[in-house]
């Protein structure tokens, strides 16, 4: 009895090695076509893509070689090109992503019951800027996985500026999207998004995170109109990490000097005094530039270094040495000032030994 | 003879398509692949104009810019088409005297920067 049964269980083992053996054939064999189907398809396409652009084929004439099966390989081989082109190239691989049917077939995927499958799909429709994955991208904008959120909510940026009271809806409602991905959604928008994002500002935002993200892509974009808002949060923001972002925007942005910034030198936050000074060193103004001396002996070594690096902007070389060479100097300030000499201006800060002899 | 280009950019399809959109119009150009050595490259042949992006594969495209000013190319145009566009790095790529475009960009204007940037060298008498 006992012989059969262990006869048996070898038989089984054998089985299903054998099985698993095969199984890993067929997935070798499969993998194997896969790419040189793909491989074929892409050198193929690659010659069809030069053709287009030098205006020798139509989009429709080359949409017409393409196979129903072919068009997932289609999907991978346009993409690289769509990310990186923009203009009448660009709207060439859209025609041909729509003359092949590569859309349609993208929509049907977008619905597909795999996430991954639908988030590609989602991605390259909003990469295309298709009007009909709108109302595919709720299920992305509410799901928890971020490989799902993140391309729906940026085809719903890249698709219409009029989706930004939406786009800003999402953002308000979760927090678990980083400044990065926000500044992402926003670049995709364009400069245009800037006059919105301004006139949502002056509203009132609620939301302490989408109004940092807001000056933020303000700054990005060098909107120097955003000037009457970004006064208002360094005068009478009460959040200290708001009176930051607008200092580093007005240093950004390149603004000229105006009192709140002398006030935000004072402030009890460091962080606030170092980016003050900053936009104080940006602003250009060099009646002011001793405004900043003071900072040279703050407590806070970025402060100090931050001061130290305005003074360099806004005061002559022979300025800064006559303080190093000031006995009633502080040496901490002394040290910072050296520092930014010899780190920072590079040769251009050696000064000629006048008192050589 | 023909004005010589290099590409360096870690998306080879787009790299491919520059090159033979830049073939067409008569111009030599070659692109790097990820196991050839830049310095190599630019010692083996004079080039007349670099494009790069900054944003590439186990480098910092900017350090690269910083490696070829203070190297014996110091002279080479160059072009950066990248992703990497914000302000900041638009303002470090100028600081290393070399042109910008940001990705995605438009085909049709790359070219023309790049003719108008070999005419103004040539004109110049930089580099030919």
């Amino acid at each position: 009895m006992t012989i059969h049964i262990l006869t048996l269980i070898i038989f089984l083992i054998i089985i299903l090695t054998g099985l698993i053996f095969l199984s890993i054939l067929r997935l070798r064999y499969k993998f194997k076509r896969d790419y040189h189907r793909r491989k074929e398809a892409y050198s193929k396409w690659e010659l069809n893509l030069f053709s287009l652009f030098a205006e020798e084929i139509h989009p429709s004439q080359w949409a017409s070689h393409i196979s129903s099966h072919e068009l997932g390989y289609l999907q991978e081989f346009l993409l690289p090109y769509l990310e990186s082109l923009k203009g009448e190239s660009f709207e060439k691989l859209v025609a041909v992503a729509h003359y092949s049917g590569l859309v349609k077939h993208l929509l049907q995927e977008g619905g597909s019951a795999n996430d991954w499958k639908q988030a590609q799909s989602i991605y390259f429709l909003g990469l295309i800027r298709e009007p009909q994955v709108l109302p595919m991208l709720e299920t992305g904008l509410a799901s928890d996985n971020m490989f799902w959120f993140y391309p729906s909510i940026i085809a719903l940026a890249r698709n219409n500026l009029k989706t930004l009271p939406r786009v800003l809806e999402v953002l308000r409602n979760r927090s678990d999207w980083t400044e990065h991905l926000g500044i992402s959604i926003f670049a995709e928008m364009g400069e245009e998004v800037c006059p919105e994002l301004l006139s949502v500002l002056s509203k009132g935002e609620t939301s302490p995170k989408v109004e940092r993200l807001a000056l933020a892509v303000l700054a990005h974009f060098g909107y120097k109109r955003a000037e009457a808002t970004l006064k208002e949060y360094i005068l009478y923001s009460k959040d200290p990490e708001l009176q930051i972002r607008a200092l580093r925007a007005w240093n950004q942005l390149k603004l000229t000097f105006f009192e709140g910034i002398a006030l935000a030198m004072k402030h009890s936050d460091w962080e606030i005094r170092a980016a003050a000074v900053t936009a104080l060193g940006s602003s250009g103004a060099v009646d002011h530039a001793l405004l900043a001396r003071p900072l040279l002996r703050d407590s806070n070594w970025w402060v100090r270094l931050r001061a130290a690096q305005a003074m360099l902007m806004l005061c002559t070389r022979e300025e800064l040495h006559s303080m190093l060479d000031n006995p009633l100097e502080d040496r901490y300030a002394k040290d910072m000032l050296r520092y930014i000499l010899t780190r920072e201006g590079g040769a251009t800060c050696v000064i000629p030994i006048t008192h050589a002899l | 003879m023909a004005h010589k280009i290099l590409i360096v950019d870690d998306n080879i399809y787009y790299s491919h398509l520059l090159a033979d959109q830049l073939t067409r119009l008569g111009y030599a150009v070659r692109v790097m692949s990820e196991n050839e050595e830049l310095l190599k490259l630019l010692s083996a042949d004079d080039y007349d104009l670099l494009i790069m992006e900054l944003l590439l594969n186990g480098q910092d495209g900017l350090s690269l810019l910083r490696w070829i000013r203070c190297s014996p190319y110091s002279y080479l145009p160059i072009l950066v088409v990248s992703h990497r566009s914000s302000g900041v790095e638009q303002l470090r790529v100028a600081e290393f005297d070399a042109h910008f475009l940001s990705k995605p960009v438009d085909l049709n204007q790359l070219i023309k920067t790049v003719i108008m940037i070999l005419k103004e060298e040539s004109r110049a008498g930089i580099s030919l």
